[in-house]
């Protein structure tokens, strides 16, 4: 499979996904929230959902290296991040770093 | 096989996870409001031998979880597989699995419960019913005259539902009932032998694996909920919950831990305690795979605190937090002691376990950002010690 490449200006949503989309995705999400408003990126969107359910319309999925597969088998289109840690892990803040210098964001599956 | 488990202990779950208000509504008023509870504890309306107590858990706390609870669980079953009217269409075939039930009571007459509350069926009948409407759409839909699609719509689902009630009512209902009474009596045989701790080991895994909404909400919480209806309180609810054995991993980490691991303990410490998201101290334990030494010497002493003390809660802790813990302690002092001690145990111990195995087994390089590919896409086993990109 080609690997999935999104440029910076395709990218309108990113979902944050975990395993009930409950807990730890509402929490992922909002940090990723007030980082997207403090980088003044104001198209873009962050939604939290379980990994079961992520929105087909999804640019960007955050998730956990352990739910990668799932998000990946839930859809087929968006760049994947993987990160390991659920407070401020590197792999997020790249992800709002690349969009405000305006590199892309390569898919890790 | 993670995968396949994830799917379909999640599935599990999405039915009962959006509905968790609901449980903790249900919960909170068992523990004010039953003969036993907080009120009449705190010698309102004539202490607990009054009348009023009694009345008032025939008229809410029964219907609540044999009716509201089930019919809840079923409609979401049916809207994860066809939207809204999938979801009302599970809504109706329920009522016939429910309404098969039969029905416990008292020495004196009145009626305890309906045995057995049907989570099993609704689970079952939910995501089936959720099926059918969508299979009835699909059958339909070409063959509707114009003009006729809300007839057909409206009659369709009411037809459906009638058949669903009956095939509810005579064969789905009974066969669950069984099948939920032989898995509650092979719990309670477990729980009866003194055994329930080791349940800890299997939960313990399965919870960093990610399956711990599976575990708690797919199977726990439907049970703690028939628990509480016959006795009041629930080991159930605590066996998965319990914020003790990661506050005592987290603590080993903040004590014995080297780099960034040591420097955002304090901070997950917080988030998992307090805030009840366990998902947190997950990466704790797969940087460092020994560490679920640490988890299961927590989780297993906990719970030997639990059974000893006969504690329990009143409702389900959902997220695992030490204030959801506070909100649902039992009325009964020994019990709500029990609960606290358990959870208390449980940190200490793994704090303990973890701060031994943490020096025994450090944690690699701490600098190191890349990940392993290989590591991250199978099991646990395989993951190095390492932090990737913390």
């Amino acid at each position: 499979m080609d690997q999935i490449v999104k440029q910076p200006d395709e990218v309108k949503l990113i979902v944050f996904a975990c395993e009930a989309g409950m807990g730890s995705s509402l929490m992922g999400a909002n940090q990723l929230k007030k980082m997207v408003k403090k980088a003044k990126l104001d198209g873009v969107t962050v939604i939290h959902s379980p990994v079961g359910s992520i929105p087909a319309e999804a640019d960007v999925i955050v998730t956990h290296t352990k739910l990668a597969q799932a998000a990946r088998a839930q859809n087929g289109d968006a760049a994947i991040v993987r990160f390991m840690m659920f407070m401020n892990d590197p792999k997020v803040k790249a992800v709002v770093e690349n969009l405000k210098t305006g590199q892309p964001i390569v898919s890790e599956l | 096989m993670q995968e396949k488990l994830q799917r379909f202990g999640g599935f599990l779950a999405a039915m009962v996870i959006p509905n968790i208000g609901a449980f903790i509504a249900w919960g909170l008023i068992t523990a004010l409001v039953i003969p036993t509870g907080w009120l009449a504890e705190l010698g309102f309306g004539g202490g607990n031998d009054g009348e009023i107590w009694g009345t008032l858990t025939g008229a809410l706390v029964g219907p609540m979880i044999v009716n509201l609870l089930p019919i809840l669980v079923a409609y979401t079953g049916g809207k994860l597989i066809y939207g809204h009217r999938g979801g009302v269409l599970a809504a109706i075939a329920v009522m016939g699995v429910i309404g098969s039930s039969g029905e416990i009571t008292a020495d004196d007459g009145t009626v305890l419960t309906i045995q057995p509350p049907q989570f099993l069926g609704a689970m079952v009948t939910g995501p089936l019913a959720g099926w059918v409407m969508k299979k009835i759409d699909e059958f339909l839909e070409p063959r509707t005259p114009s003009g006729f699609e809300m007839l057909f719509n409206n009659f369709s689902q009411g037809i459906a539902g009638l058949i669903l009630v009956f095939v509810g009512y005579t064969i789905i209902g009974p066969i669950m009932a069984a099948v939920a009474n032989a898995f509650g009596n092979m719990v309670e045989g477990i729980a009866d032998a003194g055994l329930l701790p080791l349940a800890d080991i299997p939960i313990e895994v399965a919870k960093i694996l990610f399956l711990n909404n599976a575990i708690n909400h797919g199977v726990l919480t439907p049970l703690g909920a028939t628990d509480v209806s016959e006795s009041g309180r629930s080991i159930y609810y605590m066996l998965e919950s319990n914020p003790g054995p990661g506050l005592g991993l987290l603590g080993a980490y903040w004590l014995a831990g080297k780099g960034l691991a040591k420097q955002s303990a304090p901070g997950a410490i917080i988030i998992h305690f307090f805030g009840g998201i366990h998902e947190v101290y997950f990466p704790y334990v797969l940087m460092n795979p020994v560490m679920i030494g640490a988890m299961w010497a927590g989780g297993i002493t906990a719970d030997i605190v639990f059974v000893a003390t006969d504690a329990g809660l009143t409702g389900p802790p959902s997220p695992g937090s030490i204030f959801a813990y506070l909100t649902f302690l039992p009325s009964e002092g020994g019990a709500a002691f029990g609960v606290l001690a358990g959870v208390a145990v449980g940190a200490i111990a793994s704090f303990f376990v973890g701060s031994a195995l943490l020096r025994m087994f450090p944690v690699k390089d701490m600098t190191d950002t890349e990940i392993d590919d290989a590591a991250m896409n199978d099991g646990m086993e395989n993951v190095p010690g390492v932090i990737p990109g913390v």
